[in-house]
């Protein structure tokens, strides 16, 4: 029975080729995408999760009371953000270093503690070459650190690798650019900035971490070697620097221990507490907690200073999509099946009448549809492979199809099929089975499956696609408007080069600058030059009271030429003068340090229109006891971040810093790679051969957009499918409902219809109902792009031109896929429809 | 009115030659009442479609109304079709979503008549044919008799000066098929319409001025009655 059933399936689907074929691409491009969503989300979800004891793995996390982390980080908007609150529970994971001493001598449920702090920005000389690596990438970690991760060590002793001093463990990646070998054990390297520290010596070579870690270290260097740690120490719960990982003893209750330490930490921070109230009146807080997240969900948290972050909002929205995407293939399949019943029918019928039961109907057109849903996802896990490297850029990760077990995705594909073939079939198979003998039998020209039904198919699916048009075409225009939103300041052209040096040191980028400066002056290629002490987007931000108003301001460290470099105009005051010299003197006098608000400049300052309004448009040029100096100049407002956040006030201050990147502006019109290579030799000349580290300043406006970026090049590939497979399916259908129209197209031919009246007949069906699908779609694309246009403090406004464009597509497009069948009819000759039979 | 000389149509079946039609010539003048009759397979619907230009002869010339049917392009033949000919089938061919009143209508939608010049027109038609009562009825509720007459009507609303039947009543029973058959003659003697129909019964050919036998494709005999 079984077999036969097979036969006739196999027989059926090579019958009807074209539908065959249909119904194959629509489901197996519906597979793919299901199957790469599936990958990204598995790999995801392995994150951090390979450590042996790692359910006994907690990180610990304080509340954070400073504020720092929830104004660093504001939680996405997006459709799904109410089923992950969790990711947006911004605790600060910063701990202070003593915190690890104290949990282990008061709490006999803690194993073992490792304490992890960044490196910082570092220069590393090696067999006389300098190199330059990821920040943070390059840490001190407490010795166990190879005991309590699963990190395999390929030389050295994971109890020893990192107990002396001057030592550490570096990646083999490491190994092999500094030393062009993985036995690099017992070489040697400097850190120049790491102060007093003579050369360090390799003591183990590990295994670059695997990609689904959040930690992707490349250098481990005992902790106690930090010439800080002394010091931090003794602060206390003063500062707040390191992550704190925490083993759990085997079988400690979590529940009772996180209750435990909350107690205790209520005490343990009382005076990080009190003196938080001092200084910030208008928000008190009880009492400081402190939560353990196991280790492997870290990941899932949006808090500051965790180096991967799962966005488990776009995984929902990821899923989402899928799904429907696989609905509108499963539907396809249940209309063409239906509307083809016409063809079925007799077989039923004959079937009947000679004896089969209602589930031997059920069960043979069931087959022919697992079937072909078997085919369709074995055709889907081959486009999904050949699509991954497509994938991976889009989505910005590094799947690889061998790291998962052939289990996994055996599973997975028995999974898919089984769902595919179950919602594509059992409408189908019962529709077939409930056909009576006798009616089924008859010959009827014009007979159909219920079009009601097959219209409404049609419909949902068409308002699917069109909610994706729409959500395209305003993901890509908010994206163009932020790409050629005047920003206050000219991008163009500027080449942003990183200084070398460390925040330590005063004299040498100072020195550097200098040089820079006069050969800026000597090359024909640079127009103009200015240094600062703040890279872009990144600023100091600090709470500051105005009028007992709790404000952020973004404090700017610049030069003299900063506003001329970048054309800010200046519209009240002056700018900074080198001439006049006083811009720079530190003010001390006896007003500022009474003063009952904090002073922050403590000099000259140029401030935004923003940050004068606030002030109340104060008097230039005379002290400003909130300032800490007298305002000599208001500058127009600028996007000193990227548009997602609103222009906040902003000061300047001139040279109080050392700088830490040059900006050169190169000439339009110069070959640009010829200019790098030029500035690039006398570079080497000026630093000695530090690491080259560039990049463009348009560049680094557009790299704050790359996760919408991604997310547009996703939907908008969520979207060709969705309309590939819908109008695959439209296709097959009117190819159907025009055949049961032939004779009555015959018919309206001898009856002087013209081509293009016939054409208009057989498509007006298909025009009205996707201007219904279009209608239908409107109010729901309304909210969801007005959801996620949240996420900008600078938007458009979704325009009608917008939606009626995304109808036009969705038509045309429609009409595209009838018409090879309506043309095709209204051209046929009516003598052959109209032979009497 | 119609002139057929030499007119051929056959198929290509590998290298042979099949013939539908072989040299097949007939002059039709105006008010004639012609019977093609012949067994089955002798071309006779053949000639019929090619009479009415819904088929292209393989070879021969075709003059319809003045007209070298045979330079014509598609689109002016077309529009001699729309002016001159209504066709009458053997399976009465009405199209079953449509009603009585629609289907009667739908020919004068494709010559651009305004609507109310439509109503006035079929409202004539349906008086004319004593169908007024049922006019909002389906197909599937009309008997073949009924089915018949409807598509007769629906034939003769553009006045055409030439009527086209293809075996008018074979799907009817005897008695249906007299009122058929009387309705031609009634039409062909008061409104000049000049009438050609394919049809089996000797009775029926009886009707005509003219009967026209095929065999084989070719004209076997011409005969006036």
């Amino acid at each position: 029975m079984f077999k036969i059933n097979i036969k006739l399936a196999i027989r059926n689907l090579f019958k009807n080729k074209l539908y065959s074929t249909i119904n194959i691409i629509g489901l197996s491009t519906a597979s793919a995408f299901c199957i790469l969503v599936y990958l990204y989300i598995v790999n995801e979800q392995s994150f951090d999760s390979f450590h042996k004891d790692g359910s006994q793995l907690f990180r610990v996390e304080q509340t954070d009371i400073f504020g720092s982390a929830s104004r660093l980080n504001k939680p996405n908007k997006s459709f799904f953000s109410f089923l992950d609150k969790d990711a947006g529970q911004l605790n600060m994971i910063q701990t202070p270093t003593v915190l690890a001493l104290d949990l282990k001598s008061n709490f006999p449920e803690i194993e073992n503690a490792i304490r992890i702090t960044g490196l910082g920005a570092e220069i590393i000389r090696a067999e006389n070459k300098s190199f330059k690596e990821k920040e943070n990438n390059l840490v001190y970690a407490d010795g166990d650190f190879f005991k309590v991760f699963n990190y395999p060590l390929i030389t050295g002793n994971a109890n020893s690798v990192l107990s002396g001093r001057n030592q550490a463990a570096i990646s083999e990646r490491l190994a092999l650019k500094y030393f062009g070998t993985v036995n690099a054990v017992g070489k040697t390297f400097t850190m120049p900035n790491q102060t007093n520290l003579p050369p360090t010596t390799v003591s183990g070579v590990f295994k670059n971490f695997p990609l689904n870690s959040s930690f992707q270290y490349d250098m481990i260097v005992p902790f106690e070697s930090n010439p800080d740690y002394k010091d931090n120490l003794a602060r206390g719960t003063d500062s707040f620097s390191d992550l704190l990982i925490v083993k759990l003893k085997k079988g400690t209750d979590y529940f009772k221990f996180s209750q435990k330490l909350k107690t205790f930490s209520w005490k343990y921070f009382s005076n990080v507490v009190k003196v938080m109230n001092k200084n910030q009146p208008d928000k008190k807080y009880a009492k400081m907690d402190m939560y353990l997240r196991p280790f492997a969900d870290a990941h899932y948290n949006q808090s500051a200073g965790w180096d991967h972050f799962t966005d488990l909002s776009s995984i929902y929205q990821l899923a989402g999509i899928a799904g429907i995407i696989l609905f509108i293939a499963c539907l396809n399949y249940i209309l063409l099946s239906l509307t083809n019943t016409v063809a079925r029918s007799q077989d039923v019928g004959i079937r009947k009448t000679i004896g089969s039961g209602k589930f031997n109907i059920i069960f043979q057109y069931y087959t022919e549809t697992q079937l072909l849903a078997c085919a369709s996802v074995l055709l889907g896990l081959l486009m999904a492979i050949i699509c991954l490297p497509v994938f991976n850029s889009i989505s910005n990760t590094n799947i690889q199809i061998t790291t998962f077990s052939l289990g996994s995705i055996f599973i997975g594909l028995i999974i898919l099929s089984m769902v595919l073939g179950l919602l594509a079939g059992i409408y189908p198979a019962l529709a077939m089975a409930g056909l009576k003998p006798l009616s089924s039998m008859r010959s009827f020209s014009t007979y159909r499956v219920s079009p009601l039904l097959s219209k409404f198919l049609v419909v949902l699916q068409f308002s699917i696609c069109t909610i994706l048009i729409i959500s395209t075409l305003t993901i890509n225009k908010q994206l163009l408007f932020m790409d050629s939103a005047d920003l206050g300041f000219n991008k163009d052209q500027v080449l942003i080069l990183q200084s070398p040096y460390g925040w330590q040191d005063k004299k040498a980028p100072k020195i550097l600058k200098e040089r820079l400066y006069n050969y800026s002056l000597t090359d024909p290629g640079i127009q103009d030059f200015t240094s600062v002490s703040i890279y872009y987007g990144g600023y100091n931000n600090n709470a500051f009271l105005i009028n007992n108003n709790k404000v952020y301001l973004q404090a700017l460290d610049v030069d003299y030429n900063y506003f001329n470099f970048l054309k800010i105009p200046i519209i009240k005051g002056r700018n900074f003068s080198k001439e006049l010299g006083t811009d720079t003197i530190k003010i001390n006098t006896e007003s500022i340090r009474t003063a009952k608000t904090f002073s922050l400049a403590s000099r000259a300052v140029i401030v935004n229109e923003t940050l004068y309004n606030l002030l109340g448009k104060p008097k230039l040029n005379e002290m400003n006891l909130q300032m800490g100096g007298p305002i000599v100049g208001v500058c127009k407002d600028y996007h000193a971040e990227d548009l997602t956040k609103k222009i906040e006030p902003a000061y300047h201050t001139v040279e109080r810093y050392a700088p830490f990147s040059y900006w050169v502006k190169i000439k339009g019109g110069t070959n640009l790679p010829a200019e790098i290579e030029r500035i690039h030799a006398n570079w080497n000349k000026l630093t000695n051969s530090a690491p080259f580290d560039y990049t463009f300043l348009d560049q680094e406006v557009a790299k704050n957009y790359e996760a919408y970026q991604r997310w547009l090049k996703t939907i908008t590939a969520a979207c060709f499918v969705a309309i590939i497979i819908a109008c695959l399916g439209l296709f097959g259908l009117s190819g159907l409902a025009t055949l049961n129209r032939t004779k009555e197209i015959g018919i309206r031919k001898v009856l002087g219809a013209s081509i293009s009246n016939l054409f208009l007949l057989l498509n007006k069906s298909t025009i009205m109902l996707i201007t219904l699908s279009f209608l239908i779609a409107i109010p729901f694309s309304w909210l969801l792009v007005n959801e996620w246009l949240e996420n900008f403090a600078y938007k458009i406004k979704p325009t009608p031109e917008l939606f009626i464009v995304a109808g036009i597509i969705a038509v045309v497009t429609a009409l595209g896929a009838v018409s090879y069948h309506t043309i095709k009819a209204a051209v046929a000759n009516p003598v052959k429809s109209l032979r009497s039979e | 009115m119609l002139s057929l000389k030499n007119i051929s149509k056959y198929y290509q079946i590998g290298g042979n030659k099949s013939f539908v039609l072989n040299n097949v010539s007939l002059e039709v003048e105006e008010g004639e009442f012609v019977s093609i009759m012949g067994p089955s397979g002798s071309g006779k619907s053949t000639l019929l479609n090619i009479i009415g230009m819904l088929d292209e002869p393989s070879e021969g010339y075709h003059y319809f109304a003045g007209n070298a049917v045979h330079q014509l392009k598609e689109k002016q033949r077309a529009a001699l079709y729309k002016q001159y000919v209504g066709f009458v089938f053997q399976a009465y061919h009405l199209i079953d979503e449509l009603t009585v009143y629609e289907n009667i209508e739908t020919p004068l939608i494709y010559q651009n008549y305004s609507g109310s010049d439509r109503k006035a027109i079929v409202a004539d038609m349906l008086d004319r044919f004593q169908i007024v009562g049922k006019k909002d009825l389906f197909p599937a509720q009309l008997s073949g008799g009924q089915q018949q007459l409807v598509g007769i009507a629906r034939a003769l609303i553009t006045k055409p000066k030439l009527i086209l039947a293809d075996e008018p009543t074979g799907n009817l029973n005897s008695k249906q098929g007299i009122e058929i058959m009387e309705l031609f003659a009634k039409l062909n003697k008061e409104d000049k319409v000049t009438i050609i129909q394919v049809t089996h019964s000797e009775k029926n050919a009886g009707y005509g001025s003219r009967i026209i036998n095929l065999l084989d494709g070719k004209i076997d005999s011409s005969i006036k009655l």
